[in-house]
């Protein structure tokens, strides 16, 4: 009659053993593959460069003060423009009467679905200072006679506005959320005593979501450290270097390559993130913030009175130097036979794209494979996060949360520094990887997992407690419960976050630069080698695929989840 | 089963308790590291068909009891069976999880799966059951049809509304016709009206299903209109177990009375009178209808509760102090009325329709016995806090 099992106190331990296990070996997989190379290499360039001869040489390259100025200037103008604009953005968006229905529903999403590299191009093809289609629309507009100008993309502020509209929408994804999650009763509390529009928004709203912003602040910092795109195709013109150009440069254009001065550059982003990281934990630390309530209620909106209409031209006008215009610059470009500020309306065609598809090309080759990369990519990096989610969420164990934060440690290191240590580690023997796909799959598997996890954590916390007690209750074991209940409550936000991973994936740059091969392109690669030789259509071409690709598979994935969801 | 009809009524003694639980004590640690008992030693006995309600403030330990029964959570010491066999016991490393209990549940939040229907929700413990489709479709319907939903059988729930969540939730939780179902505040989330219809529904149900209900909340009103047994729990220790009318009527402390509704508290001192234990007070002497359990002399509160008391000399029985009108509030059916006797508040509902002002004097009519004696635990909780001129 009695039919107890023998268990431990601790029962989750029993009921998900299989799912704990797996979610231990992967996440111990995880670790080694994200901690090991990055150790390793420093701890090469330490043993193999005798003693210190690495850090000599970095110090000796030329122009290195230049370079870290550059970068300090480049970081520290565009995260804080960014940080303001895209505070004041995802403010008026939540909370005021400029909010526009859908459209402020996908403002966060939309600048996603240009990739960095494409958005650099397409600036360039806009705002080049002899053939930029704005400016020769600006100079026939006001009959001017000069063969440049107005505006000159490789310029301080050309690559600053570059960085800042790459960096908006981290920020305005942040703090937006944290915005909806802010009880409204605070703000009105405020202005109900007394207090005006701009007061209130100063000293209850922006403190409440202090943290928000602070972090975002952060993210944007490592992305601005990190980001290759804007300073390799508009900077390298403008005579502009940044320390991320630079360590690809050791890398790529010298040979044999300067691996362990690559690495010393590296250690140097690292330590810039490290302080930051400290800084930012102690700001954090130093302030009681406002309690948030999570109702998500729709807040009553603030009537900004006349300012409602600039105010939705400001958001329409970020959304269209983030989108709209880059994208109008490359179909422009991409449908000449060649890059000419004038348009000749019968001469336009489709030839670039015939080019770019052609059977055998580089670039049809570099569409495979990105799109392929991108959807194993992101599959096999959702898989992941999701089996740690689900182990995490049974049971939050130290070892748990330990792999859990595991998986986010990519997101406060470079890039291109985890690009380096998988160069590094996996290149040569014993791994021999290097110009294979598997290493581009490795490379992105890593670098985009904290997007994975994050997806995966807010997938599950999404599902309420109760409904999968609900489930066990009813008599259904771990299985089932995760099969019937877990699983399909999870499908929309997993999809969502499917869509984010293969859209960076697809047009990633950064580790494509140091990782793929005229033997293994991908398109972030092609675009990239090809710039400075190539022919601008066939890039602009590729580029209105490359987004093409990404927002038709975004888009298609948003509408089917969302006929799944039934309620 | 349904069909069987009433197989409920009182507990059986011949049979092994539907719930056995005894040593029962689970320990959170609190971020800082503060050690929080949830429940401290507690041991229970449900028998067949019995209603018994858990009953308390938040932070008790009525939820973490309840979910240590279900299986969602393991207590760190004691045991506990079902039916007579063990599912639970700390010492000899048993544990069966929730899906082994066979016990329904319903919870303060529904909890319906928003992907499934609401027939599909219902059928959900049938299937995972194993049941045959022909037996699935048709205890589904005739459950929806006992709570009133066979109409929206087809709908999810975020389409209905939350009445109709309530009733769907209550039909999964009986679908399977298990003996044991367990309540976690489940009216808690709907207006005050449909609470009542819901709580009636509810108690035809269980009647009529004949399973032991287990029902958490820390409504008392709720507690007496559902419970065969009402457990009041304080800082995870039981304060009381009994019928609603012992509890309400003999409350055993002064949380328990304080607990069970408005109260006026008479501190006095145990004695005894012709024989029979006594309570002796500012308002006078009155005897307990019953020996009293704490020692001669000491300090003990009687317990009277505003409707045993009236204004004026309406129905003269008891006897009379003279008082002042502190406040008055309209009520509806009866109005209260705050009054200072001396050092003494008194709280009185008062039925008639008497015309009354803040300030007169007037007769306060108490009752001639002591029904509810505590101990006095020293709390001396006041109604009016600016009685500077009553002082």
């Amino acid at each position: 009659m009695t039919t107890s099992i023998l268990a431990k106190r601790s029962r989750p331990m029993v009921r998900v053993a299989p799912l704990r296990t797996i979610c231990l070996v992967l996440g111990l997989l995880m670790a080694a593959l994200i901690v090991l190379p990055i150790v390793g290499t420093i701890v090469r360039t330490f043993a193999e460069s005798e003693g210190l001869s690495a850090f000599t040489r970095a110090a000796e390259l030329d122009d290195l003060g230049t370079t870290l100025l550059n970068t300090a200037i480049v970081v520290v103008v565009a995260v804080s423009a960014a940080t303001l604009i895209g505070t004041v953005l995802a403010w008026l968006s939540e909370r005021t009467t400029a909010r526009m229905g859908w459209v402020s529903e996908i403002t966060p999403v939309m600048p996603l679905l240009v990739p960095p590299v494409a958005l650099a191009v397409g600036f360039v093809f806009l705002f080049s200072p002899r053939a930029g289609v704005v400016n020769v629309a600006i100079r026939s507009f006001t009959r001017s006679e000069a063969t440049t100008g107005p505006f000159n993309i490789f310029s301080w502020y050309g690559l600053l506005s570059l960085y800042v509209i790459e960096l908006i929408p981290v920020v305005y994804l942040v703090v937006s959320a944290a915005l909806r999650s802010v009880d409204p009763a605070l703000e009105q509390a405020s202005r109900t005593a007394g207090a005006g529009l701009f007061r209130t928004f100063v000293s209850v709203t922006l403190p409440s979501i202090r943290p928000a912003v602070v972090s975002s602040m952060f993210m944007s910092l490592t992305i601005a450290l990190t980001l290759f795109s804007a300073p390799a195709i508009v900077g390298a013109t403008a005579g502009i270097d940044v320390l991320s150009v630079r360590i690809v440069r050791l890398l790529t254009a010298t040979y044999p390559p300067e691996t362990d001065v690559a690495v010393v550059l590296g250690l140097l982003t690292l330590i810039c993130i490290g302080a930051a990281w400290t800084v930012q934990l102690r700001i954090l630390a130093a302030q009681r913030f406002a309690v948030v309530g999570g109702k998500g209620q729709r807040a009553s909106l603030i009537d900004l009175g006349p300012w409602t209409v600039p105010a939705k031209g400001l958001v329409l006008t970020f959304l269209s130097f983030a989108t709209v215009l880059p994208a109008l610059g490359l179909i422009l470009v991409s449908v000449q036979r060649f890059w000419s500020p004038r348009i000749e309306i019968a001469t336009l065609g489709f030839d670039a794209y015939r080019r770019v598809f052609a059977s055998g090309s580089i670039t049809r080759e570099a569409i495979t494979n990105s799109v392929a990369l991108g959807a194993a990519g992101a599959t096999i990096a959702l898989m992941i996060a999701t089996l740690c989610a689900l182990a995490l969420r049974e049971r939050a164990t130290g070892v748990f949360r330990a792999i859990d934060g595991l998986l986010k440690l990519p997101a406060g290191m470079s890039n291109i520094v985890i690009a380096v240590g998988i160069l590094v580690t996996f290149a040569g023997s014993p791994f021999n990887l290097s110009g294979t796909v598997a290493i581009l799959l490795l490379a992105y598997v890593i670098i985009y997992m904290p997007q994975a996890s994050i997806a995966a954590n807010s997938a599950g916390s999404l599902v309420g407690r109760q409904l999968t007690e609900a489930s066990s209750i009813a008599g259904a074991a771990p299985s089932r419960t995760m099969r019937r209940v877990l699983l399909p409550l999870m499908v929309p936000s997993l999809a969502s976050g499917w869509t984010l991973l293969f859209v960076y994936m697809a047009g990633d740059l950064t580790a494509s630069v140091l990782l793929a091969s005229t033997n293994t392109p991908t398109v972030g690669y092609v675009l990239y080698e090809q710039f400075t030789s190539g022919s601008y259509p066939t890039i602009a071409a590729l580029a209105v695929v490359l987004t093409s690709v990404s927002s038709l598979v975004a888009f298609s994935v948003l509408v089917l989840s969302r006929r799944a969801r039934t309620t | 089963m349904l069909r069987d009809g009433d197989v409920g009524g009182r507990p059986s003694s011949e049979t092994a308790p539907i719930v056995a639980g005894r040593g029962l004590r689970r320990t959170y640690r609190r971020r800082d590291g503060e050690e929080v008992r949830a429940i401290d030693g507690i041991d229970v006995e449900f028998g067949a068909g019995e209603f018994v309600v858990l009953l308390g403030p938040s932070g008790c330990g009525k939820t973490t009891l309840l979910r240590c029964l279900a299986g969602l959570e393991s207590p760190d010491a004691g045991a506990i069976s079902l039916r007579g066999s063990t599912v639970f016991d700390a010492e000899a490393s048993v544990d069966l999880p929730p899906e082994k209990r066979r016990a329904g549940m319903m919870f303060q939040s529904y909890a319906l799966w928003p992907h499934m229907t609401v027939q599909d929700n219902v059928a959900y413990p049938l299937k995972v059951r194993r049941a045959g489709s022909a037996e699935i479709r048709a205890r589904v319907d005739e459950v929806l049809r006992l709570v009133g939903c066979a109409a929206i059988a087809e709908q999810y729930p975020g389409e209905i509304s939350g009445g109709q969540q309530q009733r769907v939730a209550l039909a999964r939780a009986v679908v399977a016709r298990d003996d044991l179902v367990l309540f976690d505040e489940p009216l808690s989330n709907v207006d005050a009206q449909l609470r009542e219809t819901l709580r009636t529904e509810l108690s035809i149900l269980q009647r009529a299903l004949g399973f032991t209900a287990v029902y958490v909340t820390h409504d008392q009103s709720e507690a007496l209109a559902l419970a065969d047994t009402v457990i009041v729990l304080n800082q995870g220790r039981i304060a009381q177990i009994g019928p609603p009318a012992d509890i309400y009527r003999h409350p055993a402390s002064a949380y328990v009375a304080r607990f069970m509704g408005p109260v006026n508290e008479i501190p006095g001192r145990l004695t005894r009178r012709e024989g029979k234990d006594s309570v002796t007070t500012s308002l006078g002497t009155f005897d307990a209808t019953r020996p009293l359990p704490s020692d001669l002399g000491s300090d003990v509160l009687l317990v009277l509760r505003p409707s045993e008391l009236s204004v004026g000399t309406v129905g003269a029985a008891g006897r009379q102090v003279e008082a002042t009108i502190r406040s008055l509030q309209f009520q509806g059916d009866y109005v209260e009325v705050l009054v200072t006797a001396g050092q003494q508040e008194l709280l009185i509902r008062d039925r008639s329709d008497q015309i009354l002002q803040v300030g007169q004097s007037v007769l306060v009519t108490l009752p001639g016995v002591a029904r509810a004696v505590v101990p006095d635990d020293g709390l001396r909780p006041t109604r009016l806090p600016f009685t500077d001129e009553a002082a």
